[in-house]
């Protein structure tokens, strides 16, 4: 089964349950009270149907009744009573006048009672013990008329019936249509006879007949019906005396066999019934009644009433509907009321819903607008008042994030800017400085301590207007002094906070800080190590948090990263200095050196040149000889003197190679030139086997020139007679210079000797002795250019020497225009 | 110089110095226009008040009241020694010093002690244009 949730909107169920509440009980009771108004309507409609007809018969009975009067006041009248007197007396001379008396009587009788414009007897009668007519009034043509046509009645059974009866009972015949002779009277004319027994000094006298004109309060039976009604009266056998179709009528007299049994068969058994009441018939409400004479228990009629239900009811409708109308317009009011109070209540929740969607959404802004007395206004005015404590506890959370944001933006520019800073006083007043001002404190200190950290001493201060701050008279502060938060903070190596210093026993007052009520001193660390304490002071109380404090003591360890770096840079500073000033010491020394040995040399070499060439005067060959060998001598000094120099600046570090572009090709080729004049007087040939458009390489031209003929020379000079052969190359990243010769060879057992100083391998040959200092001083410059040198050698056969010096990166154009002349070493 | 000898100024306070340059220039190579000032006291009135403009003048650095630096500063303002060759003469000769005195604006260098044998052939360079920064 698959589940259906169906999700309503809070308007719409409170809508929905107000509905269900407010229309459920409208319905049901208004449902119940329709169908019982319905029932009551209806019985009351029947009611009505039954109360009309019961008007009807009471007419009907009221005009039986007066005439019943009738018939007794008369029977009991003076002149029926006289005639009866003077009947039973059998006084003759009484007897005529009586019954004149009587006969104007019954004249009065016939000519007073009307029904309507209607005489209501058609024919008064006294009858004797024997059934004559004694006295006879008709009524002809509208005039009571005493009538001579005198008949015995006896048959009759309005004679025969009353005559039984005891005095003041009446008897009262069908209603028929038979005139006093039997006949069907035509125009039809109903006509009734109330009869009664006349009695005198309790003798029966004879019988009083009153015919009655029946059409009168027949015609009562048609008279008035409602809408759509029909009426009928019929006699106890059922036999139509009144129905709006003439045909039914007088069954009985007329012979037609129609009567209620046969024409209504189903109302047939209402006959029967003494009582009266409804019944439907039909679709019709048959409403019916009998009509019983007063005093008269054996003659009845009964009257019936049919009226189709619908038109009963219609009525009954009309007021249903009425009702149901008035229903629906309450229900339609009742939906109305309950939207109404459902938009209401459902309104104002949607307002706080979409307020607080919004106010999730960050838009702390929006507020509800609802004005109201209820729970509603109450919860909007809570809503609106949580909204506003929202909005200000995260104004205060931003302002408190921007603050700490700040706060440690600030500690981060100070950090920064003491990185800056090597020199330690600058750097403490600097961090003071710069927290005092850009925490706003009322004090910023540093302490060092000293004395083997047995006291403490401002080493820099500073108050919010960034002011250098000393504190008067203060020369120190003893590390266990008490009170001292700063002494406690390098005592225990601990921050220590007083938020209060009007109450805390730790806090020791300074008359400079008068206003002081907060303090936290940090103590500056480095590892176990203590190297100072940054003392913070506030005018506020509860100035430092613990966010404050978390902060701080970030800055302090940077603080400290920075004393410490400070303390490293004096330090080496100092030891650099040192070292600097020994080294230009040193180097100032060799060229002192270099100077004062150059300056008499140049005066021996030239003074000793010129006598020797006899520039100043003849001199014999013998005095020349010897003067070129003081400048021989001289001479190989210099070479010493400038090998010293280079090797002493190689031991100390201090070599100095001036590097510019060197162009390979024409430092080989001016070297190959200088060793054409060493060769020139001896039996050794000189090849040179040098690549062309070898690169120009960054180097110390000198110094390369240097080496190379370092190289040569030695060649030449361990060469008695074969063969020197330069040659160069590009191999790899290098340039490949080899110096070969056939020359002596150096020995196994002096091959490690050979870069040494001094260290000259033993030889017999009898050149100029070298200083003993190339070759050092040529691996030396060979390996500051980032080249190697070695050799292969093998006595008597040979040496040769590999020099390799790096192209390097830094390669430049071969064909760079040569923009200086030969330096030239001697 | 236009055809005739070339003229030279030594400044120089070293006597022996003097005289070897003397010897050099006027008993060696024949030059009859050798001047020479022994010191830098002023030296611009002194250069100005010279009787002909030199072609090269040699210049020793370690001097005194003004060294070889401010000697040829002073004579590179003077219009008159704009085409005159300025040529340290020093026994200062490290490294440092070649590129100091290259830096200044020298047009070379003799370095002492003077190598009588190739100072000819230096000075005849000299005299075609040629850089020459010697070292003995």
């Amino acid at each position: 089964m698959r589940a259906i949730k169906l999700r309503l909107n809070l308007g719409l169920k409170l809508l929905l349950i107000f509905l269900i509440v407010g229309l459920i009980p409208l319905i049901v009771t208004g449902g119940v009270n329709i169908l019982l108004t319905s029932n009551t309507l209806r019985d009351r409609a029947f009611g009505d149907e039954q109360a009309y007809l019961q008007r009807k018969a009471n007419e009907i009975e009221r005009f039986l009744s007066a005439t019943g009067d009738d018939v007794f006041l008369l029977s009991q009248s003076v002149a029926v009573r006289e005639m009866s007197q003077a009947i039973v007396n059998n006084n003759q001379l009484a007897l005529q006048p009586a019954r004149e008396t009587t006969a104007t009587e019954f004249q009065n009788f016939v000519a007073q009672r009307k029904f309507g414009d209607q005489r209501v007897y058609a024919r008064i009668r006294f009858l004797t013990t024997d059934g004559f007519e004694f006295v006879r009034v008709d009524d002809v043509d509208g005039k009571p008329t005493v009538s001579m046509n005198l008949n015995f009645r006896n048959n009759e059974g309005y004679f025969s019936q009353a005559i039984g009866l005891p005095e003041g009972e009446i008897y009262i015949s069908p209603i028929n249509l038979f005139d006093e002779y039997g006949r069907i009277q035509q125009p039809y004319t109903p006509v009734l006879q109330y009869s009664t027994p006349v009695y005198s000094d309790e003798k029966l006298v004879g019988v009083l007949v009153m015919d009655i004109q029946a059409q009168g309060f027949l015609d009562l039976v048609q008279a008035d019906l409602p809408s759509k009604a029909t009426a009928f009266l019929v006699d106890q056998e059922g036999y139509y005396l009144s129905d709006a179709d003439p045909a039914k009528l007088y069954g009985r007299d007329l012979k037609t066999g129609i009567s209620l049994p046969s024409d209504r068969p189903a109302l047939s058994e209402v006959l029967n019934t003494p009582q009266d009441g409804t019944t439907e018939l039909g679709g019709n409400i048959v409403v019916y009644q009998r009509i019983v004479p007063p005093g008269q228990e054996g003659r009845y009629w009964m009257l019936f009433s049919l009226r189709p239900l619908n038109t009963v009811l219609s009525s009954v409708r009309q007021q249903q509907n009425t009702l149901e109308l008035a229903l629906l317009l309450v229900g339609i009011v009742v939906a109305g009321i309950a939207l109404y109070f459902a938009r209401g209540l459902s309104r104002p929740i949607v307002q706080l819903t979409e307020t607080s969607t919004l106010i999730a959404d960050g838009n702390l802004n929006q507020r509800v607008q609802i004005a109201r007395d209820d729970e509603i206004g109450d919860l909007a005015r809570t809503f609106n008042s949580m909204a506003d404590q929202l909005r200000g506890s995260i104004d205060h959370l931003e302002d408190r994030v921007n603050a700490r944001t700040r706060d440690l933006q600030i500690a981060a520019d100070v950090s920064r800017q003491l990185t800056t800073v090597l020199d330690i006083d600058r750097l403490l007043q600097q961090v003071a400085t710069l927290t005092a001002t850009s925490y706003d404190l009322y004090a910023s200190f540093v302490f060092l301590p000293v004395e083997n950290g047995k006291r403490l001493i401002q080493a820099a201060g500073a108050d919010s207007s960034g002011a250098l701050l000393k504190l008067e008279g203060f020369d120190g502060l003893l590390i266990n002094a008490q009170p001292s938060i700063v002494a406690l903070a390098a005592r225990s190596c601990e921050t220590v906070t007083v938020n209060n210093t009007l109450t805390s026993p730790l806090y020791l007052h300074w008359d400079a800080l008068p206003d002081t009520r907060s303090e936290v001193a940090i103590p500056l660390m480095l590892g176990d190590r203590l190297l100072g304490v940054f003392d913070l002071q506030s005018r506020q109380t509860n100035r430092f948090d613990e966010e404050d404090l978390r902060i701080l003591t970030s800055l302090a360890e940077q603080i400290a990263i920075a004393v410490r770096n400070a303390q490293l840079f004096e330090e080496t500073k100092a030891a650099r200095e040192a070292a600097e000033q020994a080294n230009k010491v040193k180097s100032q020394f060799l060229a002192n050196m270099s100077h004062e040995l150059r300056t008499p040399l140049n005066a021996i070499l030239n003074f000793t040149g010129f006598v020797a060439d006899g520039v100043l005067g003849p001199v014999n060959e013998k005095q020349a000889d010897s003067l070129n060998k003081v400048v021989n001598s001289s001479q190989h000094l210099l070479s010493l003197i400038n090998d010293i120099l280079d090797l002493t600046k190689i031991e100390v570090g201090m070599m100095d190679l001036f590097i510019q572009d060197v162009d390979m090709n024409a430092a080989l080729e001016s070297s190959v030139s200088t060793a054409k004049g060493l060769v020139k007087d001896k039996p050794i040939q000189l090849i040179t086997d040098i690549e062309k458009d070898l690169p120009v390489i960054m180097g110390d031209r000198r110094r390369i020139r240097q080496v190379l003929l370092n190289l040569i020379s030695n060649a030449v000079k361990f060469t008695p007679e074969g063969s020197v052969t330069i040659s160069a190359s590009r191999k790899d990243g290098d340039i490949l210079i080899t110096v070969s010769d056939t020359g002596i060879g150096i020995p196994a057992d002096q091959t490690d000797t050979v870069f040494e100083s001094f260290k000259q391998a033993k030889h017999d040959l009898p050149e100029n002795p070298g200083t003993g200092l190339g070759m050092p001083i040529s691996k030396a410059f060979v390996e500051a250019h980032g080249g190697k040198i070695w050799f292969e050698s093998r006595v008597g056969v040979g040496t040769t020497f590999y020099v390799t010096l790096p192209i390097a990166a830094t390669e430049v154009e071969a064909a760079a225009p040569k923009t200086e002349g030969t330096v030239q070493a001697s | 110089m236009s055809g005739s000898l070339p003229a030279f100024l030594y400044v120089e306070d070293d006597e022996l110095s003097q005289e070897i340059m003397q010897l050099l220039l006027v008993h060696v190579l024949g030059y009859s226009q050798v001047m020479t000032i022994e010191d830098s006291n002023h030296f611009v009135e002194r250069v100005r008040a010279l009787p002909i403009v030199p072609d090269v003048i040699f210049l020793d650095i370690q001097m005194r009241p003004h060294d070889g630096y401010a000697m040829l500063k002073m004579l590179r303002g003077e219009e008159a020694y704009q085409k005159t060759k300025v040529i340290a003469m020093t026994a200062s000769v490290m490294a440092t010093d070649v590129a100091a005195l290259k830096t200044a604006g020298f047009d070379g260098l003799i370095g002492k002690p003077i190598m009588r044998q190739v100072f000819p052939d230096l000075l005849r360079r000299i005299l075609a244009g040629e850089s020459i920064w010697f070292i003995s």
